[in-house]
């Protein structure tokens, strides 16, 4: 019964990724020259935030499952 | 179903506060509302004030909650703030796609700047000072920044898309909330480890965080310019009472940092890092994936609520009756009222016919009883958790009350009907089906009767 309840938000992320392509007006120009190259070159700070994420969420999870 | 609504009822009612505080406050918050949108105030000055009286009441009825209903109160104060989180962002999206909203978030600024670009235009008389009021409509820009004509002619305009509020995209509101959301999950998971629905939020905020820490890091800490763009210009001008009207005016060409070249996408929306560093084109825009996150945030919230809320019973009870089931407490706690005393207030006297009986939640209560010279002493001090008044109502050699209580300071306790504290001893076979309950009553019926011989 729970796994079916699951499928609602999962089925609502993907209608959402459908939908959405029509509806682009409010992402705004990006500026000339950014694109594949700036991202490359922040990609240090992607992975530093991702290491954070992941000791943060280790780190809640473990103080979650201490027994009480 | 109908127990099922009875219990939201209940939940969702002010039952700390006085009635009379409720009303009074619904007629403030009325009047403020009233006077706002009489003097033409932005949609979210109405909206601050009408909830602004609320937020005390709330505050003090969210603290009673979580004293009496524990951590399944903390759940459901965390999945209203969690809907109205959402509901920010889906107004947002509504705005876009229904009301031809622009997102300029924050919205322009009625200043002295985008006040005087406005009288170039003529748009605005020279003697209007600015107002440094938000923009609650917006005359659509196309591109180079002039303003965009419909099929009719006339200039294309629409609500600021930036919700209620108007704050929602302030990167620091953001990542603010996102990490309240996600300490707060972990906490009510502690109490509700096997919710495999707070599981899923928690997933979902964990992922969500990714976004924010990098689009937050982008705005506050990269401010190189290193890209060529424009900036948007924008002439305000008053429209109706408080009430102000962007107009696009073009664009200034610019050096841009990180953020404002494209960093401000993220990493999943359309022109963020995914579409960027893969190819693929067709992700949805920042507005409407975040509305998606927080979709797949809340729903998963609001299910875990409503599992634990089955079960919703009042710590007092669980006290007093500790060997009731966790199904049975639950059932009790919609049963019971609560009634309030003062200082030195009598409950009920010695010789009173016994119809109820009570479990304290807070305060304590002083056991009196008139002795052989028919003066009152006090015999016992009960407290939090403790039953009081059920001899009179159980006792088959006494139908009225044998002692006196009178409250020792600010009292509330958790008022029994006869009839149930009768199913509660009737054990195995009763409504409530506890053997222990029948003992435990009549252990304590025994243990005061005999107090009470010994002590007068």
């Amino acid at each position: 019964m729970q796994i079916q309840f699951l499928l609602i938000p999962g089925l609502t992320v993907v209608t959402q990724i459908f939908w959405a392509k029509a509806v682009s007006a409010a992402s705004g120009p990006l500026a000339e020259g950014f694109g594949r190259e700036a991202w490359l070159e922040k990609l240090h700070v992607v992975g530093g935030v991702v290491l954070l994420v992941a000791v943060l969420t280790v780190f809640l999870v473990f103080m979650i499952l201490k027994s009480k | 179903m109908n127990t099922t609504l009875k219990r939201f009822e209940r939940f969702f009612s002010f039952e700390a506060i006085d009635i009379r505080v409720v009303i009074l406050t619904a007629l403030i918050s009325y009047l403020l509302q009233i006077n706002a949108i009489i003097s033409g105030d932005p949609l979210y000055l109405i909206a601050l004030y009408t909830l602004l009286p609320w937020i005390p009441l709330c505050l003090f009825e969210g603290v009673w909650k979580v004293q009496n209903y524990s951590a399944v109160a903390l759940l459901g104060l965390f999945t209203i703030l969690q809907i109205g989180h959402f509901s920010e962002h889906l107004i947002q999206v509504l705005q876009i796609d229904l009301g031809n909203g622009t997102v300029a978030c924050p919205p322009p600024i009625d200043n002295a700047i985008n006040a005087a670009r406005a009288v170039a235009l003529g748009l605005r008389d020279a003697s209007v000072p600015p107002s440094f009021y938000s923009v609650e409509s917006i005359i659509k820009p196309g591109i180079g920044g002039q303003p965009i004509l419909g099929p009719d002619g006339n200039l294309v305009s629409g609500p600021a898309a930036c919700a209620v509020f108007g704050q929602l995209d302030l990167e620091i509101v953001h990542l603010v909330w996102e990490l309240f959301g996600l300490l707060g999950t972990a906490f009510v998971l502690y109490y509700f480890r096997k919710n495999i629905f707070l599981w899923v939020a928690f997933a979902g905020l964990c992922w969500h965080a990714l976004e924010h820490l990098t689009i937050t890091y982008f705005y506050y800490f990269d401010q190189e310019l290193l890209w060529d763009g424009f900036r948007q210009l924008w002439a305000t001008y008053p429209a109706q009472g408080n009430s102000y009207v962007a107009h696009a005016a073009g664009q200034e060409a610019s050096k841009l940092n990180f953020y404002e070249a494209g960093g401000k996408f993220g990493l999943m929306a359309k022109h963020g890092m995914f579409e960027q560093l893969t190819g693929f084109k067709g992700m949805p825009g920042r507005a409407h994936l975040h509305m998606g996150y927080n979709l797949f945030i809340t729903i998963p919230t609001v299910l875990g609520f409503l599992y634990e809320f089955r079960t919703i019973s009042n710590k007092y009870l669980q006290l007093a009756f500790s060997g009731l089931s966790k199904a049975d407490v639950a059932k009790l706690t919609q049963e019971v009222n609560l009634r309030r005393f003062g200082k030195d207030d009598i409950v009920f006297r010695q010789g009173d016919v016994a119809e109820k009986c009570y479990i304290i939640s807070r305060g304590k209560v002083n056991v009196l009883v008139e002795n052989q010279e028919g003066k009152e002493i006090v015999i016992a001090q009960l407290g939090p958790g403790q039953i009081f008044g059920e001899i009179g109502i159980l006792d088959k050699d006494s139908s009225t009350r044998t002692a006196s209580i009178r409250a020792e300071n600010r009292l509330e306790c958790l008022e029994i009907s006869a009839s149930t504290l009768k199913d509660l001893a009737s054990g195995e076979g009763g409504r409530f089906s506890s053997e222990q309950t029948k003992s435990q009553l009549i252990d304590l019926i025994l243990e005061r009767k005999d107090e009470l011989i010994s002590k007068s």
